[in-house]
């Protein structure tokens, strides 16, 4: 496919880079250090100049699939999008927008864009699962009916020593458990792995019947402990986002800021209802004088990786005993998980993937990525000219070792592929350990 | 260190090259073939060359390529000492040259130098003449550059760094978004361009063998020719027009000549474009200027030679009319100036390159203009855009590796006894890839006197100009070989 990205910042390089590998990438901003690197590192044709200027789009391709706005401006990534229209034919436009007051606006439809992509709304969302799992390690959902992949711990002593197929009984079978972390190691697990104490395991299935038993892994007849307040720590859009969907939730909520006008903003924004607090001398005086130590949850939310984690540990020893961090760079993510804080991904790694997902959503193979980027997920919809239709699909040996594969129809997770037919609408799913990916996605590519 | 190089990558990238070589080869045979020649020992050479790649390639046909920067410099040096023993095999098999000569004949072809070891071009076989014609063509717009074209095509990642790591300094630019078709267009071009000189010469007299060789020799601005006396064979006015016009337009970038094929005229305004336009007009009026006033010939004859000089010098492709040396000392600097400038950057023509000196001068002025304002923020501009400052180092380094190269292979021919002008010009001709200089390696003489040693510093010193001085001193730091 063609693309053209306008906003060559982290998210427009890391999807230049990705993307590049099997399309045509035209990439253009007006910082010439970006270009230039750019055009060190990657196969694409990077421009330099004004994403709102006519002209600099004469120098693309006349025909391109998909337009890509990530710079950092609202208002400038709308106009590009119009403006390109001037001298390219777009099939699809693609949009990032910061301002969630854009959400509700029908002004898309009309200036003819495809998707738009709300980061901060939509890393909120993620927060809005896990509050509705609240012993739950972490929460991903799918594209498709009602799909999760959960992460739990198990603490209960009633299961330790049963294996996976006997977890997976007492979710009716209609479950699969993809993955499993013990000792900081990250398997993909055979049925008959015995699960210890304190492993961690990815549970992917229906959402209605893992929220039904899932906390049973967890803990043995404990009442989930109700959350009641909870401090987030950053008052920028992903922290107000964040703040909302816990007010929603009926929590209390702090919200610890240095920057003044993010405070005064922030607290104009939530009418009140949270306390916004300024922590321009640091928070230590603060956790007395307004009891932030009785807090349940800690969210901290900043746009600065090391302050988040240091924020994080800080929580954790004071003993509030859920600390969600905030992940902004990529590179941070392993140190995060590591660390044992439930990661969110952050405003931009949020539109990276987002994008990544809309781009790819077509036909190609959805990737995503779980337990701290160590296992990868590869999701295929089987369409009328697969490879496979009505066809059994073969696993070669050197991919069944490596990897789990299931297939998804309608609200069923089907194991044993090797027996199954593929139908239009089913989705090949397979999970394994991230350094097979490219092995398994070439397989796919060329089997499936 | 080995680890972290993909060995396999490097030996699949060769045997790439290295099958499209000797399917190029296959032309010579089948010239050979035409004229009667004795073709076997050709054949059986080519295909043996051709299995052994097929092989390698055959073997690696799943490797998926992933060079870093490291694995493409070792492999564009490989492939350039591995394509120069590939050419020299041929012209040992049929005739008399030695090893040493040989590879130096074919090295001097692949790098466009167009100096020769042969005193006699004429009596050679056809298929020989067609084949020293034909380094030049695979060795001018880079068959490295077509291969990462054609290897892309089955390997969508790796080959980027080997783009770059055979045209250093400055970076290429791109009009396509993949590199691989930027790389076929190019070599669109550059065919299509051939195809054209070689109509024109043949349509103002030259025969078709003449025409497609001296159209192979132009536009890869090397030098080779098939007549004893150079161009001068064809002293015929239209010839000589036309070659001088193509030898310009190839040492014009080649991404400039695909924008206008866009109808996009914006390419030849660049201002390494007009500089070099303005260089060589100045040149050539002030040549033909002395010429006029040292020989009794024509205004016409002598604007021809004159530009038809200017041409070949400062684009380092070095055919030969007239015996520029006899005009007098004033005609030898302004050659020398010309030897000292080279092309412009994406074209097929060696040397230092335009936009050096376009950078290094404004740098001067800059610093003239700081000096005189000592609190005033300056920054160099070119075509309106602001220069990265790690340009400008990446440049004062190739100039002090390219005088460093220039003066030791200089220093060496005088202490073998070559006398100053001959040491000074046969340096600059080698290292610049341009082929003739002055004295003893003239416009009217050859390499061929050279004894055995004395080709092989030569040898190198053109690949390490083709190449643009970096990569092959790459290969000589200590840090490269070490992993951290």
């Amino acid at each position: 496919m063609k693309i053209i990205i306008a906003g060559a910042g982290k998210v427009g390089y890391h999807l230049a880079k990705t993307l590049s590998l099997y399309h045509e990438i035209t990439i253009i901003d007006k910082n010439f250090e970006a270009i230039s690197t750019i055009q060190d590192d990657l196969d694409v044709l990077a421009i330099c100049g004004d994403v709102e200027s006519p002209k600099i789009y004469a120098q693309c391709m006349k025909k391109v699939d998909f337009f890509v706005a990530v710079t950092n401006s609202d208002e400038v990534n709308m106009i590009a999008s119009l403006i390109i229209d001037d001298t390219i034919e777009v099939d699809k436009k693609i949009i990032r927008l910061k301002n969630s007051f854009f959400l509700e606006s029908k002004i898309f439809e009309k200036l003819n864009i495809y998707a738009t992509v709300f980061s901060s709304y939509h890393v909120a969302s993620t927060l809005k699962r896990l509050l509705e799992f609240p012993l739950a390690n972490n929460v991903k959902e799918f594209n498709m009916a009602n799909f999760i992949m959960l992460s739990v711990r198990v603490c209960n002593p009633d299961y330790v020593g049963y294996n996976i197929r006997e977890i997976c009984k007492e979710f009716d079978d209609v479950v699969a458990i993809v993955g499993l972390e013990r000792d900081k190691h990250f398997t993909v697990p055979k049925p008959s792995e015995v699960v210890k104490r304190e492993d961690l395991l990815y549970i992917v299935g229906n959402k209605e019947i893992i929220k039904r038993r899932y906390a049973n892994l967890e803990a043995p007849q404990k009442k989930e402990k109700k959350l009641e307040n909870c401090i987030v720590f950053g008052a920028n859009r992903v922290g107000v986002e964040m703040a909302k969907v816990l007010l929603d939730y009926g929590l209390e909520v702090k919200i610890i800021e240095q920057n003044l006008d993010l405070c005064e903003q922030a607290s104009e924004v939530l009418q009140g209802e949270a306390i916004v607090l300024n922590s321009k001398y640091g928070w230590g005086h603060l956790l007395k004088e307004e009891g932030l130590d009785s807090a349940d949850m800690v969210i901290a939310s900043t746009t600065n990786d090391e302050y988040n984690m240091i924020k994080s540990i800080e929580a954790k020893e004071v003993g509030i005993s859920k600390v969600i961090a905030i992940n902004n760079d990529r590179e941070y993510y392993s140190l995060m998980h590591a660390l044992g804080l439930v990661v969110i991904r952050g405003e931009k790694i949020d539109t990276y993937y987002s994008i990544l997902e809309q781009i790819n959503a077509d036909s190609l193979i959805v990737q995503k990525r779980y337990c701290g980027g160590r296992g990868v997920v590869l999701l295929k919809e089987i369409s009328s000219d697969s490879r496979s239709l009505n066809r059994v699909i073969k696993l070669p040996s050197k991919i069944k070792e490596c990897c789990d594969g299931y297939i998804i129809r309608e609200n069923n997770i089907l194991s044993e592929i090797e027996n199954i037919s593929p139908q239009v609408g089913d989705k090949l799913i397979l999970f394994a350990r991230s350094d097979y990916a490219d092995t398994l996605e070439k397989w796919i590519y060329q089997a499936v | 260190m080995i680890r972290t190089i993909d060995i396999k990558g490097i030996v699949k990238f060769i045997a790439t090259t290295g099958t499209l070589l000797a399917l190029f080869l296959l032309s010579p045979i089948a010239i050979g073939l035409l004229y009667g020649e004795d073709i076997q020992a050709f054949l059986i050479y080519d295909l043996a060359l051709l299995l052994i790649n097929a092989l390698f390639w055959f073997g690696l046909r799943h490797h998926t390529i992933a060079m870093k920067i490291k694995g493409s410099i070792i492999a564009v040096n490989l492939i350039w000492l591995l394509l120069g023993l590939a050419g020299a095999i041929p012209l040992m098999l049929y005739t008399s040259l030695d090893f040493s000569s040989a590879f130096f004949e074919s090295i001097s072809g692949f790098t466009t130098t167009g100096a020769t070891v042969f005193s006699d071009i004429e009596s050679l076989p056809k298929m020989i003449l067609f084949l020293r014609s034909l380094t030049h063509w695979l060795g001018g717009m880079g068959i490295i550059v077509l291969g990462v074209g054609l290897l892309s095509i089955i390997n969508p990642t790796g080959s980027l760094s080997m783009f770059r790591a055979e045209s250093t300094g400055i970076s290429m630019d791109k009009i396509a978004p993949k590199i691989r078709d930027t790389a076929l267009m190019l070599w669109g071009i550059y065919s299509v361009l051939t195809l054209i000189d070689m109509f024109l010469l043949h349509y103002f007299g030259m025969g078709w063998f003449d025409a497609i060789n001296h159209a192979f020799s132009t536009i890869s601005t090397g030098g080779f020719s098939t007549k004893n006396s150079s161009m001068g064979a064809f002293d015929d006015g239209a010839i000589i027009w036309i070659t001088t016009f193509f030898m310009i337009v190839s040492g014009i970038n080649f991404l400039a000549h695909l924008r206008f094929l866009h109808r996009d005229y914006g390419g030849y305004q660049s201002e390494e474009i007009r500089y070099y336009l303005a260089t060589f007009l100045l040149l050539a009026l002030l040549l033909s200027g002395v010429h006029i006033g040292s020989s009794d010939m024509g205004i016409e004859a002598s604007l021809r030679h004159s530009f038809f000089t200017v041409a070949s010098v400062l684009t380092t492709t070095g055919f030969a009319t007239l015996n520029y040396e006899e005009w007098g000392h004033v005609a030898v600097s302004i050659v020398f100036v010309a030897m000292l400038v080279g092309g412009t950057t994406g074209s097929t023509a060696g040397g230092v390159k335009v936009i050096r000196y376009v950078i290094l001068f404004k740098n001067m002025f800059t610093e003239i203009k700081r000096t005189l304002h000592p609190n005033a923020v300056l920054s160099i501009f070119i075509d309106n855009k602001k220069l990265k400052s790690s340009l400008l180092t990446s440049i004062a380094g190739f100039f002090t590796l390219y005088i460093l190269t220039s003066v030791i292979v200089m220093l060496y021919l005088y202490a073998r006894g070559l006398d100053e002008m001959s040491a000074i010009s046969t340096a600059l001709a080698t290292v610049g890839n341009i082929g003739p200089g002055f004295g003893a390696v003239g416009p009217v003489e050859n390499y061929g006197f050279f004894s055995w040693y004395d080709k092989w510093v030569l040898s190198m010193a053109m690949i390490i100009g083709r190449l643009e001085c970096y990569t092959l001193y790459l290969m000589l730091s200590k840090t490269f070989w070490k992993r951290f």
